[in-house]
């Protein structure tokens, strides 16, 4: 017992002697870091690891190549067709939705003109059996609306590409 | 805890140590149920639903384009996710994917200009709602900056910008990648889709010591102790090694126009020929700054302060690194309730 009390504050010393040391050398490795040798150095390593890079990149695609099969300049050259693509779809969707919102502000614009005109139908001898104003095509309209407003709801706000 | 006892313990504390580090790529990130809403390319949106939605904002959340955004979503009882859909808060999350070598010509523009106007429209759509509450962190906030730039009339109620770099020229990256002693070029042209493994060691390089040894002292010290940090180091280790590739062309620009010519802050930026002039931000604007933080230092965040347009500014000034004022023990009880507080008031209709 002794011994284990005698033990326990010179662990404790050895545990702190260590931090410190430990501390001392964070702070001297960040110094390091932050030198204009180190920052050259860090340049040059990053331009021969490109390099070394490009060259076996070029090297394994000339092989590929040779083979007469599709290597990884191919693939990527197709998948940025793809890409492609995709953002011309992506814009397409967003115009058709654009489209779709307007149609049914309009909708829903001209369901609110109904009501009024049709709460009003009786002080109103200018108004189509529907409600509608005399001069309007109420059936074609309301036709295209339910037509494209249906979908519209059923998307529930989320675009067909997810 | 006795010397005996200290090494009795060490062979078992040492497997249990080489256990922690082996399985950490086992470790469960980002395990919030989620509903996927829109892709486009390598981006995706997704949707966290709140059972106890009292706020009509939506957030939607940004990350950087290095590491993933999981880290919003770290793990059960230390998630920031879980944390906002308990305070009410509708919760919608861009992630920019794993780009390859064909994404190499996505750009800065490409990102601010499609990726997160697109994800801002589909966030509105989805939740009904005509405007939110952006929250970018790291390079996620500044790309969330440029966005409220070039569009101060459009959605954007609320901006939170979480260890943003605005200004970089005193950091210790600018002296890395700002001088003409790091080719950008070469390496962009050379890799088209740069190694993130590469940029992992390049910050971990910035704290050589703190990230090489005290982080695996520490977890070693903890397992000798008896206590069981298994959780909190392999959600972190596991996040921190998941790192996507930086497309070519978006970090040709992010390490010119930010670190070498630092464009951003003197108005130089332009991106699809718009001026990204941060004058223009009129959000309500919540800048939260880092003490510790070697990659973001504050320094290099609080001149947008002077610039900015906007009359609601908040600045918080917290201890913590970079990732850690966010995503550690202590973020849960101090800067997550402080965020909620600072959007609860403002996420009114």
């Amino acid at each position: 017992m002794a011994d284990d009390r005698g033990s326990l504050p010179a662990a404790e010393q050895v545990a702190r002697l260590y931090e410190q040391a430990e501390s001392e050398a964070a702070k001297s490795s960040e110094r390091l870091v932050g030198s204009q040798g180190f920052v050259s150095l860090l340049g040059q390593l990053a331009e021969n690891a490109a390099a070394l890079t490009k060259l076996s990149n070029d090297a394994m695609d000339l092989f590929i190549r040779n083979l007469r099969v599709a290597g990884r300049r191919d693939v990527i050259r197709l998948a940025r067709q793809l890409g492609r693509t995709e953002d011309k779809l992506e814009r397409v969707l967003q115009e058709l939705e654009e489209v779709r919102d307007q149609l049914r502000d309009r909708d829903e614009q001209a369901a609110g003109g109904n009501s009024v005109r049709a709460s009003g139908r009786a002080q109103s001898e200018n108004t189509t059996a529907n409600g509608a104003p005399a001069g309007e095509s109420p059936a074609r309209e309301s036709g295209q609306s339910r037509g494209i407003t249906g979908g519209g709801d059923g998307q529930s706000g989320q675009s067909p590409a997810s | 805890m006795s010397a005996l006892d200290t090494l009795s313990r060490l062979p078992s504390a040492s497997v249990e140590f080489v256990n922690v580090i082996l399985t950490t790529p086992d470790a469960a990130v980002g395990r919030t149920p989620r509903d996927l809403v829109w892709t486009h390319r390598q981006t995706t949106l997704y949707r966290y639903r709140s059972s106890r939605r009292s706020h009509a904002l939506p957030v939607l959340l940004v990350f950087a384009l290095i590491n993933r955004p999981e880290i919003f979503d770290l793990r059960r009882g230390n998630s920031f996710v879980e944390f906002l859909l308990d305070e009410g808060y509708d919760v919608f999350l861009v992630d920019w994917g794993v780009p390859g070598e064909e994404d190499a010509d996505m750009g800065l523009a490409d990102f601010v200009c499609d990726e997160l106007h697109w994800a801002v429209r589909e966030t509105l759509r989805c939740a009904g709602e005509d405007e939110l509450s952006l929250l970018g962190w790291c390079i996620g906030g500044t790309l969330s900056a440029m966005y409220c730039a070039l569009n101060p009339a459009d959605p954007v109620r609320n901006a939170v910008l979480l260890t943003t770099p605005i200004d970089p020229s005193d950091s210790l990256y600018a002296r890395w990648v700002g001088g003409d002693d790091f080719d950008v070029d070469l390496i962009a042209d050379s890799y088209q889709a740069i190694p993130g493994a590469g940029i992992d060691w390049a910050n971990k390089l910035m704290k050589p010591v703190t990230n090489y040894v005290t982080t695996y002292r520490r977890l070693f010290q903890g397992i000798l102790e008896g206590r069981d940090p298994r959780d909190t180091y392999q959600a972190m280790a596991k996040w921190v090694a998941d790192n996507p590739p930086f497309p070519a062309r978006a970090y040709r620009e992010w390490i010119t126009w930010m670190y070498k010519e630092n464009r951003l802050v003197s108005g130089r930026l332009r991106l699809r020929d718009r001026r990204v002039d941060l004058s223009q931000i009129e959000q309500n604007l919540l800048i939260v700054t880092a003490g510790a933080d070697h990659i973001a230092p504050p320094g290099g965040t609080v001149p947008l302060l002077d610039l900015v347009a906007s009359e609601d500014v908040t600045h918080l000034d917290r201890p913590g690194g970079h990732i850690g004022l966010m995503a550690g023990s202590r973020a849960k009880h101090e800067i997550w309730p402080e965020l909620a507080d600072w959007l609860g008031e403002r996420s009114g209709r």
